[in-house]
């Protein structure tokens, strides 16, 4: 691909104050908790390529400044300090004479060195100077004076950027309102250019002009200046066996909105962004959708925010950005590790990237038991304490501490000692990630250490049962399930004891 | 294609100037085509469209100013400097003759003054980073108009003699009639002969009078005119028109021609007063006609009739060159006490 975004500059931008994030050129995932800046980045790069003041004025500079910015402004207003909302997208491309308009000095990067791009800047505007300070001085300064304040559009040449020069195509596909008009018309539009030309929407404008001509309305609608008026465009609507795409499912809605942006120009070097493609999609269409996400994605960037760990990890776990309190990125992560949660069962990938604190248990029994042991130690709910239980269904350990590594998330993993000596899992603890084990070989499993520390509880529990132990060890959720209804208190291991305290303190 | 190729040819007019720079650029190598006025980068433009059907993308035509500004002044960051958001083309008596620091440069309002513009770049951004960027874009640069370069901006053309990018001027000494950027004494001395303009060129670029000598435009008559009367010498490579240059001075043939709108007049200056088919010698550079009427000022009328326009200052000389050499046929002169002005 002959140009790409290579990074995105965002300063006093949502909820940014500065941070640069080095995008890949193809695959870009989003994920982050709900208001972390997903959405943000998705609209930074949108708002910047499409070199619309109106867009940006449709937002307002209000919306669009970072709001810690504005607050420590208004403790000392001043006139040089207003502060900038700036996004820059940092691009490759080709030393070629077309491209020199987009190259040069004029970016907010430190160092005065010469690169391709675009910025859009909201700033106060120099011509209105005199007012804005006699509003500053005359004013308490409650009110932040954006109405001083305009956005301009440039290349890193400093040269006028108005989007009629970009210097990629770009879409973006919002899923999040999919079930208003605009963006259904937008998906009827997008489809009607996709199948006709320039020259050939002229032709069927015109026909269809000459057809509208020859109807007339009687003279009584004249005299009230009643006229037929219709463009062509705002008419059209596709249906499908009959039925309009307005009484289908906001599903079908999304998947023929990606399909119809995504099939749109194939082969020539665009940008794609798309906003929680997951939206209303059951596990099949999501299936279907990723699987169609895949395949166009050649000589297309690709920038996603999602929610669900179906399409993180099937879109490449390696591609993806953890939206936090700073943006990291996942690209150094180890390909087997990517690879590993590509195949694995996926549904909890993304609560252990969000959690600060995760509790990794071997299975089923634990995690029906874990809250239930939180509660009984430290007095609290482990969502009051922030903590996520995870199970690993017999999953490497392993692969989740080094994600845990990269985000700086605080992970316990209980084990079974499987009557193996400890060594085993030395190199991979530090001081936010730990192992926790019976010490006792002949406690070599969850069961034998719950049933030998309460002998006299489990044996009324399972009163019924010849074997309480066998019972357990043959029937592990059931069994957990039957102590957990059954509100009696047990004695929680001492190892477990150990893992609970060390997570919370 | 050999990127340090250094080349400057001297030009007659209707030489084929344009047709030759045109086919120099290719699809194959990134080329710059820069010139002196809006007229001839139209020209140059048309001509690029009229051989690959449209400007390529490894092709930029500009005029010199637009590509100073555009493409050295704003894309680079100056420090401490005003922002700069336009440039000015002043009066030379308008310019603050003894402002220092940026105020030379830059106009309170952000106009950069477009003859210091050059030195502007030259002085604060630097050779160094000016032919960097131009070799990340471009394999070759030619210069259409090359002695119309005056000022600081025969400093560019002198600074790309040591480019590693191939460079081709093309120009007419003789019709050097205005300076790009006549500021002060700044390369003043530089057009007043051509023994000294050829010296200082050839010290960067290999000298070029052989390919442009003829000229294809001008018939054998108009070429013979200009060598003997002007003392500008000119070859034609044309067969012959049929008809001497001629001087009308009855009424009657003056208002005939001035009425003939396939006739193109050329004034010294005022052309828009004259209500007919007419142009400024200085602004018709660059153009061709079937059939050229010079308007003669007193001036150059009396010394027509005394036989001495090889004494025309030096500057109304070219422009009176200029003017003569535009036709591919007939030559007509009328002095201008003959046409009526509105």
């Amino acid at each position: 691909m002959e140009t790409y975004i290579k990074a995105i500059h965002l300063i006093n931008f949502r909820k940014f104050t500065d941070a640069t994030i080095t995008v890949n050129s193809g695959m870009n995932i989003f994920v982050g908790d709900n208001g972390a800046g997903k959405s943000s980045i998705l609209q930074a790069i949108d708002l910047a390529l499409s070199g619309s003041a109106t867009r940006v004025l449709s937002y307002g500079f209000d919306n669009l400044m970072n709001v810690e910015t504005i607050e420590k402004w208004k403790k000392a207003p001043q006139l040089d300090t207003l502060p900038k909302t700036i996004i820059e997208l940092i691009l490759e491309m080709t030393d070629s004479p077309k491209n020199q308009y987009f190259h040069g000095e004029q970016h907010y990067g430190a160092a005065p060195t010469a690169a391709y791009g675009i910025k859009m800047v909201c700033e106060p505007n120099p011509d209105q100077m005199e007012e804005l300070s006699e509003a500053i001085r005359s004013e308490q300064c409650n009110t932040f004076p954006f109405s001083f304040y305009f956005v301009s559009f440039s290349t890193f040449s400093n040269a006028a950027y108005t989007g009629f020069k970009k210097p990629v195509k770009s879409k973006f596909i919002d899923n999040a309102c999919t079930n208003t008009t605009k963006a259904l018309r937008n998906i009827v539009t997008d489809t009607y250019q996709n199948v006709f030309g320039e020259r050939e929407r002229a032709q069927n404008e015109h026909n269809f002009a000459r057809h509208l001509n020859q109807f007339s309305l009687p003279q009584m609608a004249k005299e009230r200046g009643l006229v037929v008026s219709a463009e062509l465009e705002d008419l059209l609507d596709i249906r499908e066996s009959g039925i309009s795409l307005s009484n289908r499912g906001e599903g079908a809605i999304n998947i023929a909105k990606t399909e119809s942006t995504l099939v749109r120009d194939s082969g020539t070097s665009s940008v794609v962004i798309i906003e929680e493609p997951e939206n209303h999609l059951s596990p099949v269409g999501l299936r279907k959708l990723v699987n169609h996400i895949n395949r166009e994605t050649a000589g297309r960037q690709l920038f996603i925010a999602t929610h669900s760990s179906y399409i993180t990890t099937r879109l490449g776990l390696k591609h993806a950005f953890f939206v936090g309190d700073t943006v990291k990125s996942f690209n150094d992560l180890n390909e087997d590790t990517a690879n590993f949660f590509m195949r694995a069962p996926n549904d909890n990938l993304l609560q252990f990237i969000l959690a600060k604190k995760v509790v990794l248990v071997e299975g089923a029994a634990e995690y029906i038991l874990m809250d239930e042991f939180i509660l009984q130690i430290t007095g609290r709910k482990s969502d009051e304490l922030g903590i996520w239980i995870l199970s690993l269904n017999n999953l490497s350990f392993q692969r989740y501490f080094e994600l845990a590594n990269k985000l700086g998330i605080k992970v316990a993993a209980i084990r079974d000692n499987d009557k193996k000596t400890s060594d085993w899992y030395r190199d991979c603890v530090d001081e936010a990630k730990k192992v926790f084990v019976d010490s006792d070989l002949k406690r070599y499993t969850f069961e034998v250490c719950l049933y030998s520390d309460n002998k006299n509880t489990l044996s009324k529990i399972f009163a019924s049962k010849q074997d309480p132990l066998a019972y357990m060890l043959a029937n592990k959720a059931e069994a957990a399930l039957l102590i957990l209804k059954s509100n009696e208190k047990l004695v929680v291991p001492s190892y477990i004891q150990e893992a609970i305290r060390w997570i919370v303190g | 294609m050999d990127r340090r190729l250094k080349r400057a040819i001297l030009a007659v007019a209707g030489s084929g100037k344009t047709t030759l720079l045109v086919n120099s650029v290719s699809l194959n190598k990134r080329c710059l085509l820069l010139t002196y006025t809006d007229n001839n980068a139209d020209n140059i433009r048309k001509a690029i469209i009229q051989r690959f059907g449209c400007i390529p993308d490894n092709v930029m035509v500009s005029t010199w100013f637009s590509f100073v500004f555009c493409f050295l002044v704003k894309p680079f960051r100056v420090e401490n400097c005003p922002p700069i958001r336009w440039m000015l083309f002043p009066k030379p008596n308008e310019v603050p003759r003894y402002a220092r620091g940026f105020e030379r440069f830059v106009s309170k309002e952000g106009g950069i003054y477009h003859c210091r513009s050059f030195e502007f770049v030259k002085q604060y951004i630097g050779e160094k980073k000016i032919l960097n960027r131009i070799s990340r874009f471009f394999d070759a640069v030619f210069i259409d108009e090359a002695q119309d370069f005056g000022g600081y901006d025969f400093d560019f053309i002198e600074m790309l003699g040591k480019a590693d990018f191939s460079v081709t001027l093309a120009g007419d000494f003789f019709q050097h009639t205005y300076d790009t950027s006549h500021d002060g004494n700044k390369n003043q001395s530089l057009h007043s002969d051509l023994e000294k303009y050829r010296k200082q060129v050839g010290k960067y670029y290999e000298l070029d009078e052989i390919s442009l000598a003829e000229s294809h435009r001008c018939p054998p008559e108009v070429c013979l005119f200009i060598t003997e009367k002007l003392g500008i010498s000119i070859k034609s490579a044309c067969s012959a028109c049929g008809c001497e240059p001629q001087l009308l001075e009855s009424k009657t043939a003056a208002d005939e021609v001035i009425s003939n709108d396939s006739i193109q007049k050329l004034f010294y200056n005022n052309a828009p007063k004259y209500n007919c088919n007419a142009m400024n010698w200085g602004a018709c550079k660059g153009l061709s006609f079937d059939c050229v009427c010079v308007v003669l000022n007193k001036t150059t009328y009396n010394l027509y009739k005394q036989d001495r326009l090889s004494e025309l200052n030096q500057v109304t000389k070219n422009k009176f060159y200029v003017a003569c050499s535009r036709t591919r046929g007939q030559l007509i002169f009328l002095p201008d006490s003959l046409v009526v002005s509105t």
